[in-house]
């Protein structure tokens, strides 16, 4: 079984979902979300962000679903469902028994990838795919790991690390197990500062 | 994540916010003329089937095993490399007070060398140092300790770069240090608390990204071992 995020042609408007961080990585900070909005609008594809060979484990299996449903959840443009598709990857959620050395907070991190090498932030490459590692270590830290997962799944939607004021799941270190008002983003998309530009404006989600 | 050379950091900022503004102007232009903007998919792998795209996800990550392997057969010096950063979940310590409680171990030393290893599961690579302890601060210490960080040299265009995790700055050959770190288990390496763990010494003032974030920057080594001393 794998996970994917859907976006289809002629599905109604809150079927959009996804994409990868573009030109450096970054669509929150620096009027980037622009960026990303102008060179993801209209897009069409399937996203396959987990692929559960790479982390066979029934437990941050059921976390990452949460976190999913979490984002699904939340008005706005993001949505994650199922398929049935095997053996397919392109974002991939992995294991890196590496870091579980005992950090203050249960860890996680995403590592974009371009085909010469990851990463790579020359203007001229794009992303391809993100590679998010996490480890069973964090499992005794429970349900924090839903928290991990919704961050992780936020750099997969294209959001960087926020660092304004607000309570946001792309705060380092968040507890928060969702999306805020915050992480969407204000309406209309793209408006204010653009420290709260979220996945409205990514996805140039108007409702 | 958010990846950043730190040489290009102002070049890259500046091209972004150009290449942003023009992105905008244009966005707005074409609205106004042809209503709503719907570019072409920025897909690249589209089209490839999930076979074709392993390979590809493969061929990175043996490009920076490669990138790796001759960079350690060279003897090549990490600090030839541009800094490249990566944001990770785990946020610092709320002040140097909780990082000082967190750690087990907090010594003053100076990195004698430092090994890289690439990382199976084709994550970041891993760091493992060795640090002559010149001054134990808080708990107890051999003269010589390990010490672990995930970050190295990884591929990046035709160059290379050395990718790090902001927080958890790397410590290179021939740097003096103030390290707080943990005890993960018998045998393995000390790890640095994450986020407030590494303290450069630069002619005897404190320096360093965690130096910077807890306001410790510039000031005298021994005062800030006294402050550790003193519980943070």
């Amino acid at each position: 079984v794998l996970f994917l995020a859907l976006v289809g042609v002629g599905l109604p408007a809150r079927t959009v979902l996804a994409g990868h961080t573009f030109n450096g990585g970054d669509c929150w900070r620096g009027y980037t979300p622009l960026l990303c909005r102008t060179n993801w609008a209209g897009q069409n594809k399937i996203e396959y962000i987990y692929n559960i060979d790479q982390m066979n484990n029934t437990t941050l299996h059921n976390y990452l679903t949460t976190a999913m449903q979490n984002w699904t959840n939340f008005s706005g443009p993001q949505w994650f469902s199922y398929s049935s598709a095997n053996n397919a990857s392109y974002d991939y959620m992995k294991l890196d028994p590496n870091i579980k050395y005992n950090q203050r907070l249960p860890n996680a991190y995403n590592w974009n990838c371009v085909p010469g090498a990851c990463p790579d932030t020359a203007a001229s490459d794009n992303y391809m795919w993100s590679e998010t590692y996490t480890t069973t270590d964090n499992l005794p830290y429970g349900s924090q790991n839903v928290s991990i997962f919704a961050h992780e799944l936020g750099h997969v939607l294209g959001l960087d690390v926020h660092t304004s004021a607000g309570s946001a799941i792309m705060n380092d270190g968040s507890t928060l197990q969702g999306p805020t008002f915050v992480d969407i983003g204000r309406l209309p998309p793209c408006s204010g500062d653009s420290t709260n530009m979220g996945t409205r404006c990514i996805y140039n989600w108007t409702s | 994540m958010k990846f950043h050379a730190r040489s290009y950091h102002l070049l890259v900022a500046a091209v972004t916010i150009g290449v942003a503004a023009a992105a905008l102007a244009t966005t707005l232009a074409l609205a106004q003329d042809t209503g709503p903007v719907k570019n072409t998919p920025h897909d690249p792998m589209a089209g490839l089937s999930p076979a074709q795209r392993e390979a590809i996800v493969a061929s990175a990550h043996a490009r920076n095993d490669e990138f790796l392997r001759n960079f350690v057969a060279q003897h090549r010096d990490p600090r030839s490399l541009p800094v490249g950063w990566l944001d990770s979940y785990a946020a610092p310590p709320a002040s140097l007070t909780a990082a000082t409680a967190d750690a087990d171990l907090i010594v003053h030393g100076r990195v004698q060398n430092v090994t890289f290893e690439r990382n199976p599961s084709g994550g970041m690579p891993i760091s493992t140092a060795q640090v002559q302890v010149l001054d134990t601060v808080k708990g107890h210490a051999a003269q010589r300790i390990s010490v672990g960080q995930l970050g190295g040299p990884v591929a990046k265009g035709d160059g290379g770069a050395l990718v790090q995790f902001r927080g958890s700055e790397l410590i290179l050959p021939g740097d003096e240090v103030v390290l707080l770190l943990k005890q993960v288990g018998a045998g393995e390496p000390f790890r640095t608390v994450f986020g407030a763990g590494t303290y450069l010494v630069r002619n005897g003032v404190i320096a360093g990204e965690n130096a910077e974030h807890y306001g410790v920057s510039g000031q005298p080594l021994q005062w800030f071992v006294n402050k550790l001393s003193a519980g943070g």
